[in-house]
């Protein structure tokens, strides 16, 4: 009886663990640092030319002329500097092989969308860089300095 | 007990932990994506516009951008109705493809010609004045979820879509449909194409120009299906084209103006089983009051291989079930016995024109009756008629039958 409860709290931990959860939501405004906040309660609006972020009290207004994009982040990436060249991040498929573009030092992870991690790495230099096939066809999470790509292997 | 807390303490933090999702509000349209699919959302145009998942948002146009947890359905458009507003909601996915109008509670979404996804639509809540139109070229889902909606305008629903349409109606719920009166509609409920009723719950309907419901291609009734009772209308209750297939469910006719049930060939000679009627399994119950109206009416053959089919049938000139070519009652398995049972008391109709003349009649038709199966009882209340009167060849194999022939 022991196991059989331990087991099923394994499954459900496991279960709630799995699902991909996005604690930030980033901006990113040309030519400045990202800005991260948490997406808990977050509300968008537009006030003449600018967007407003409030949660839990705080308020935070970007400039939408300047503002380049947002995305949905695993990880606080507030400060992390828009560098002329080096803010290209991507990653794609290419002849089934995942190949990504990053900064040397970005922290590079490839998870399954059920959470299990196929490979785990810090870039070693900026540019392109092609891993290994894919072990199987499906979906595939690339997460690349806590931002998301998500890619079809057919 | 404690390791029993545990667990479901463990469950409570598993599930709290779930997707996220943004929903973009312009007016009473939100549009829901989930986090996971997001990507990278670029603003665009001097930050005037937003892009997500293929479709611009216009900013000036968003009221509020809101994140909070919850899932979003693929390719799932939920309609609410809340009396003289309606709210809608549609996942991102197939927003981008979808143009949706909202003026009070009267709803019209019409899906691109390019979007090859099935959408289910979801329709809910309460209106004294509000209507859903649909129109698409793609197969499509409404789910009719415990709705109460008057149109004042035209149809209640109208669904122009001209592919499989599955109409499912929630278990457990109940759908109450009103069209206008003096409307041009061609029914309460039209669907243009072809209608699959499926689900166990409830569907009332009221036909306040025409017909309650109205197909222009086949209507099938799943073994699935709940009820469906037409409480009035001003011509048939079911006006279908093509075939009709019952494999289970209620269907109650009554307050009709014309024919309970009225089944007629398309224009289109190749379609398949047209004009034809299939009854395999559930239960009808036809109140054929008005003169001259049938209670199950086919331009081709009808067959009944099981259910049970009840009629009253009080009309002057009435009949309970009336083919212009073939009827063929039979049973085909012993588990879904075929019965029909029809009480006939109408007087011959005489109209003005004496061509016209029409006698009352349990069954009528104008081609052959094959009877091999089942049971068909007759209680004739002083038509000073025959019950059944067959103009083709009537063959007896088997079944339990009281009734007086005339062939």
């Amino acid at each position: 009886m022991k196991k059989i409860y331990l087991t099923s709290a394994l499954a459900l931990l496991s279960l709630g663990a799995g699902a991909q959860s996005y604690d930030f939501l980033t901006f990113c405004p040309e030519g400045k640092a990202q800005v991260s906040l948490p997406v808990d309660g977050l509300k968008l609006r537009v006030e003449g030319s600018q967007l407003v972020a409030e949660a839990g009290g705080s308020r935070t207004a970007f400039d939408l002329p300047s503002l380049r994009a947002m995305f949905f982040a695993t990880e606080n990436t507030t400060g992390i500097a828009a560098a002329p060249g080096r803010d290209e991040t991507a990653a794609t498929l290419r002849d089934g092989r995942i190949c990504v573009t990053a900064p040397a030092g970005s922290r590079v992870a490839v998870l399954t969308p059920d959470g299990r991690t196929v490979a785990r790495f810090t870039k070693p230099a900026d540019g392109s860089e092609t891993l290994g096939p894919v072990p199987a066809a499906g979906v595939y999470l690339v997460n690349v300095n806590g931002r998301t790509f998500k890619l079809l292997a057919q | 007990m404690k390791k029993l807390t545990l667990l479901f303490l463990m469950g409570a933090v598993a599930a709290s932990a779930g997707a996220q999702r943004m929903k973009i509000y312009r007016g009473h349209v939100c549009v829901n994506v989930p986090a996971a699919a997001a990507g990278e959302m670029t603003f665009a145009e001097g930050g005037t516009r937003l892009n997500v998942m293929g479709a611009a948002y216009d900013l000036a146009e968003v009221d509020s951008i809101i994140v909070d947890r919850g899932e979003v359905a693929e390719a799932a458009v939920g309609v609410r109705y809340a009396g003289t507003e309606a709210f809608v909601e549609m996942s991102a996915d197939v927003a981008p493809q979808l143009a949706v109008a909202v003026d009070g509670a009267h709803v019209s979404i019409t899906a691109d010609p390019s979007l090859a996804t099935e959408v289910a639509y979801r329709l809910s809540g309460t209106s004294a004045d509000g209507s859903f139109f649909m129109d698409g070229e793609y197969k499509a889902t409404v789910e009719l979820d415990g709705l109460t909606l008057t149109s004042t305008r035209g149809a209640a629903i109208d669904i122009a879509n001209g592919k499989r349409i599955d109409i499912v109606l929630t278990d457990g719920t109940t759908t109450t449909l009103t069209d206008c009166t003096g409307g041009g509609q061609k029914a309460c409920f039209f669907v243009n194409g072809h209608a699959e009723f499926k689900g166990g719950g409830t569907l009332l309907l009221t036909g306040n120009t025409k017909h309650a419901f109205a197909s222009d291609e086949y209507t099938q009734l799943k073994a699935s299906t709940g009820t469906i009772r037409v409480l009035r209308a001003v011509t048939d209750g079911f006006h279908v084209e093509q075939y009709f297939q019952m494999d289970g469910g209620t269907l109650d006719i009554a307050g009709t103006g014309s024919d309970c049930i009225d089944v007629s060939l398309t224009k289109d000679d190749t379609d398949e089983m047209n004009g034809e009627v299939y009854i395999n399994g559930g239960s009808i119950t036809m109140d054929v009051a008005a003169d001259d109206t049938k209670g199950l009416k086919a331009e081709r053959d009808i067959t009944i291989a099981g259910g049970t089919l009840r009629a009253t049938v009080t009309g002057d000139g009435c009949k309970g079930i009336k083919t212009d070519s073939n009827l063929l009652v039979t049973q085909a398995d012993a588990a879904s016995p075929t019965y029909i049972e029809m009480t006939i008391s109408g007087k011959t109709y005489m109209p003005d024109d004496p061509e016209l003349e029409s006698k009352c009649r349990a069954i009528k038709t104008d081609g052959d009756f094959t009877f091999d199966g089942g049971t068909i009882i007759v209680h004739n209340e002083g038509t000073g008629e025959r019950d059944v009167d067959v103009d083709g060849v009537y063959t007896y194999v088997s079944g339990q039958y009281s009734f007086t022939l005339k062939n």
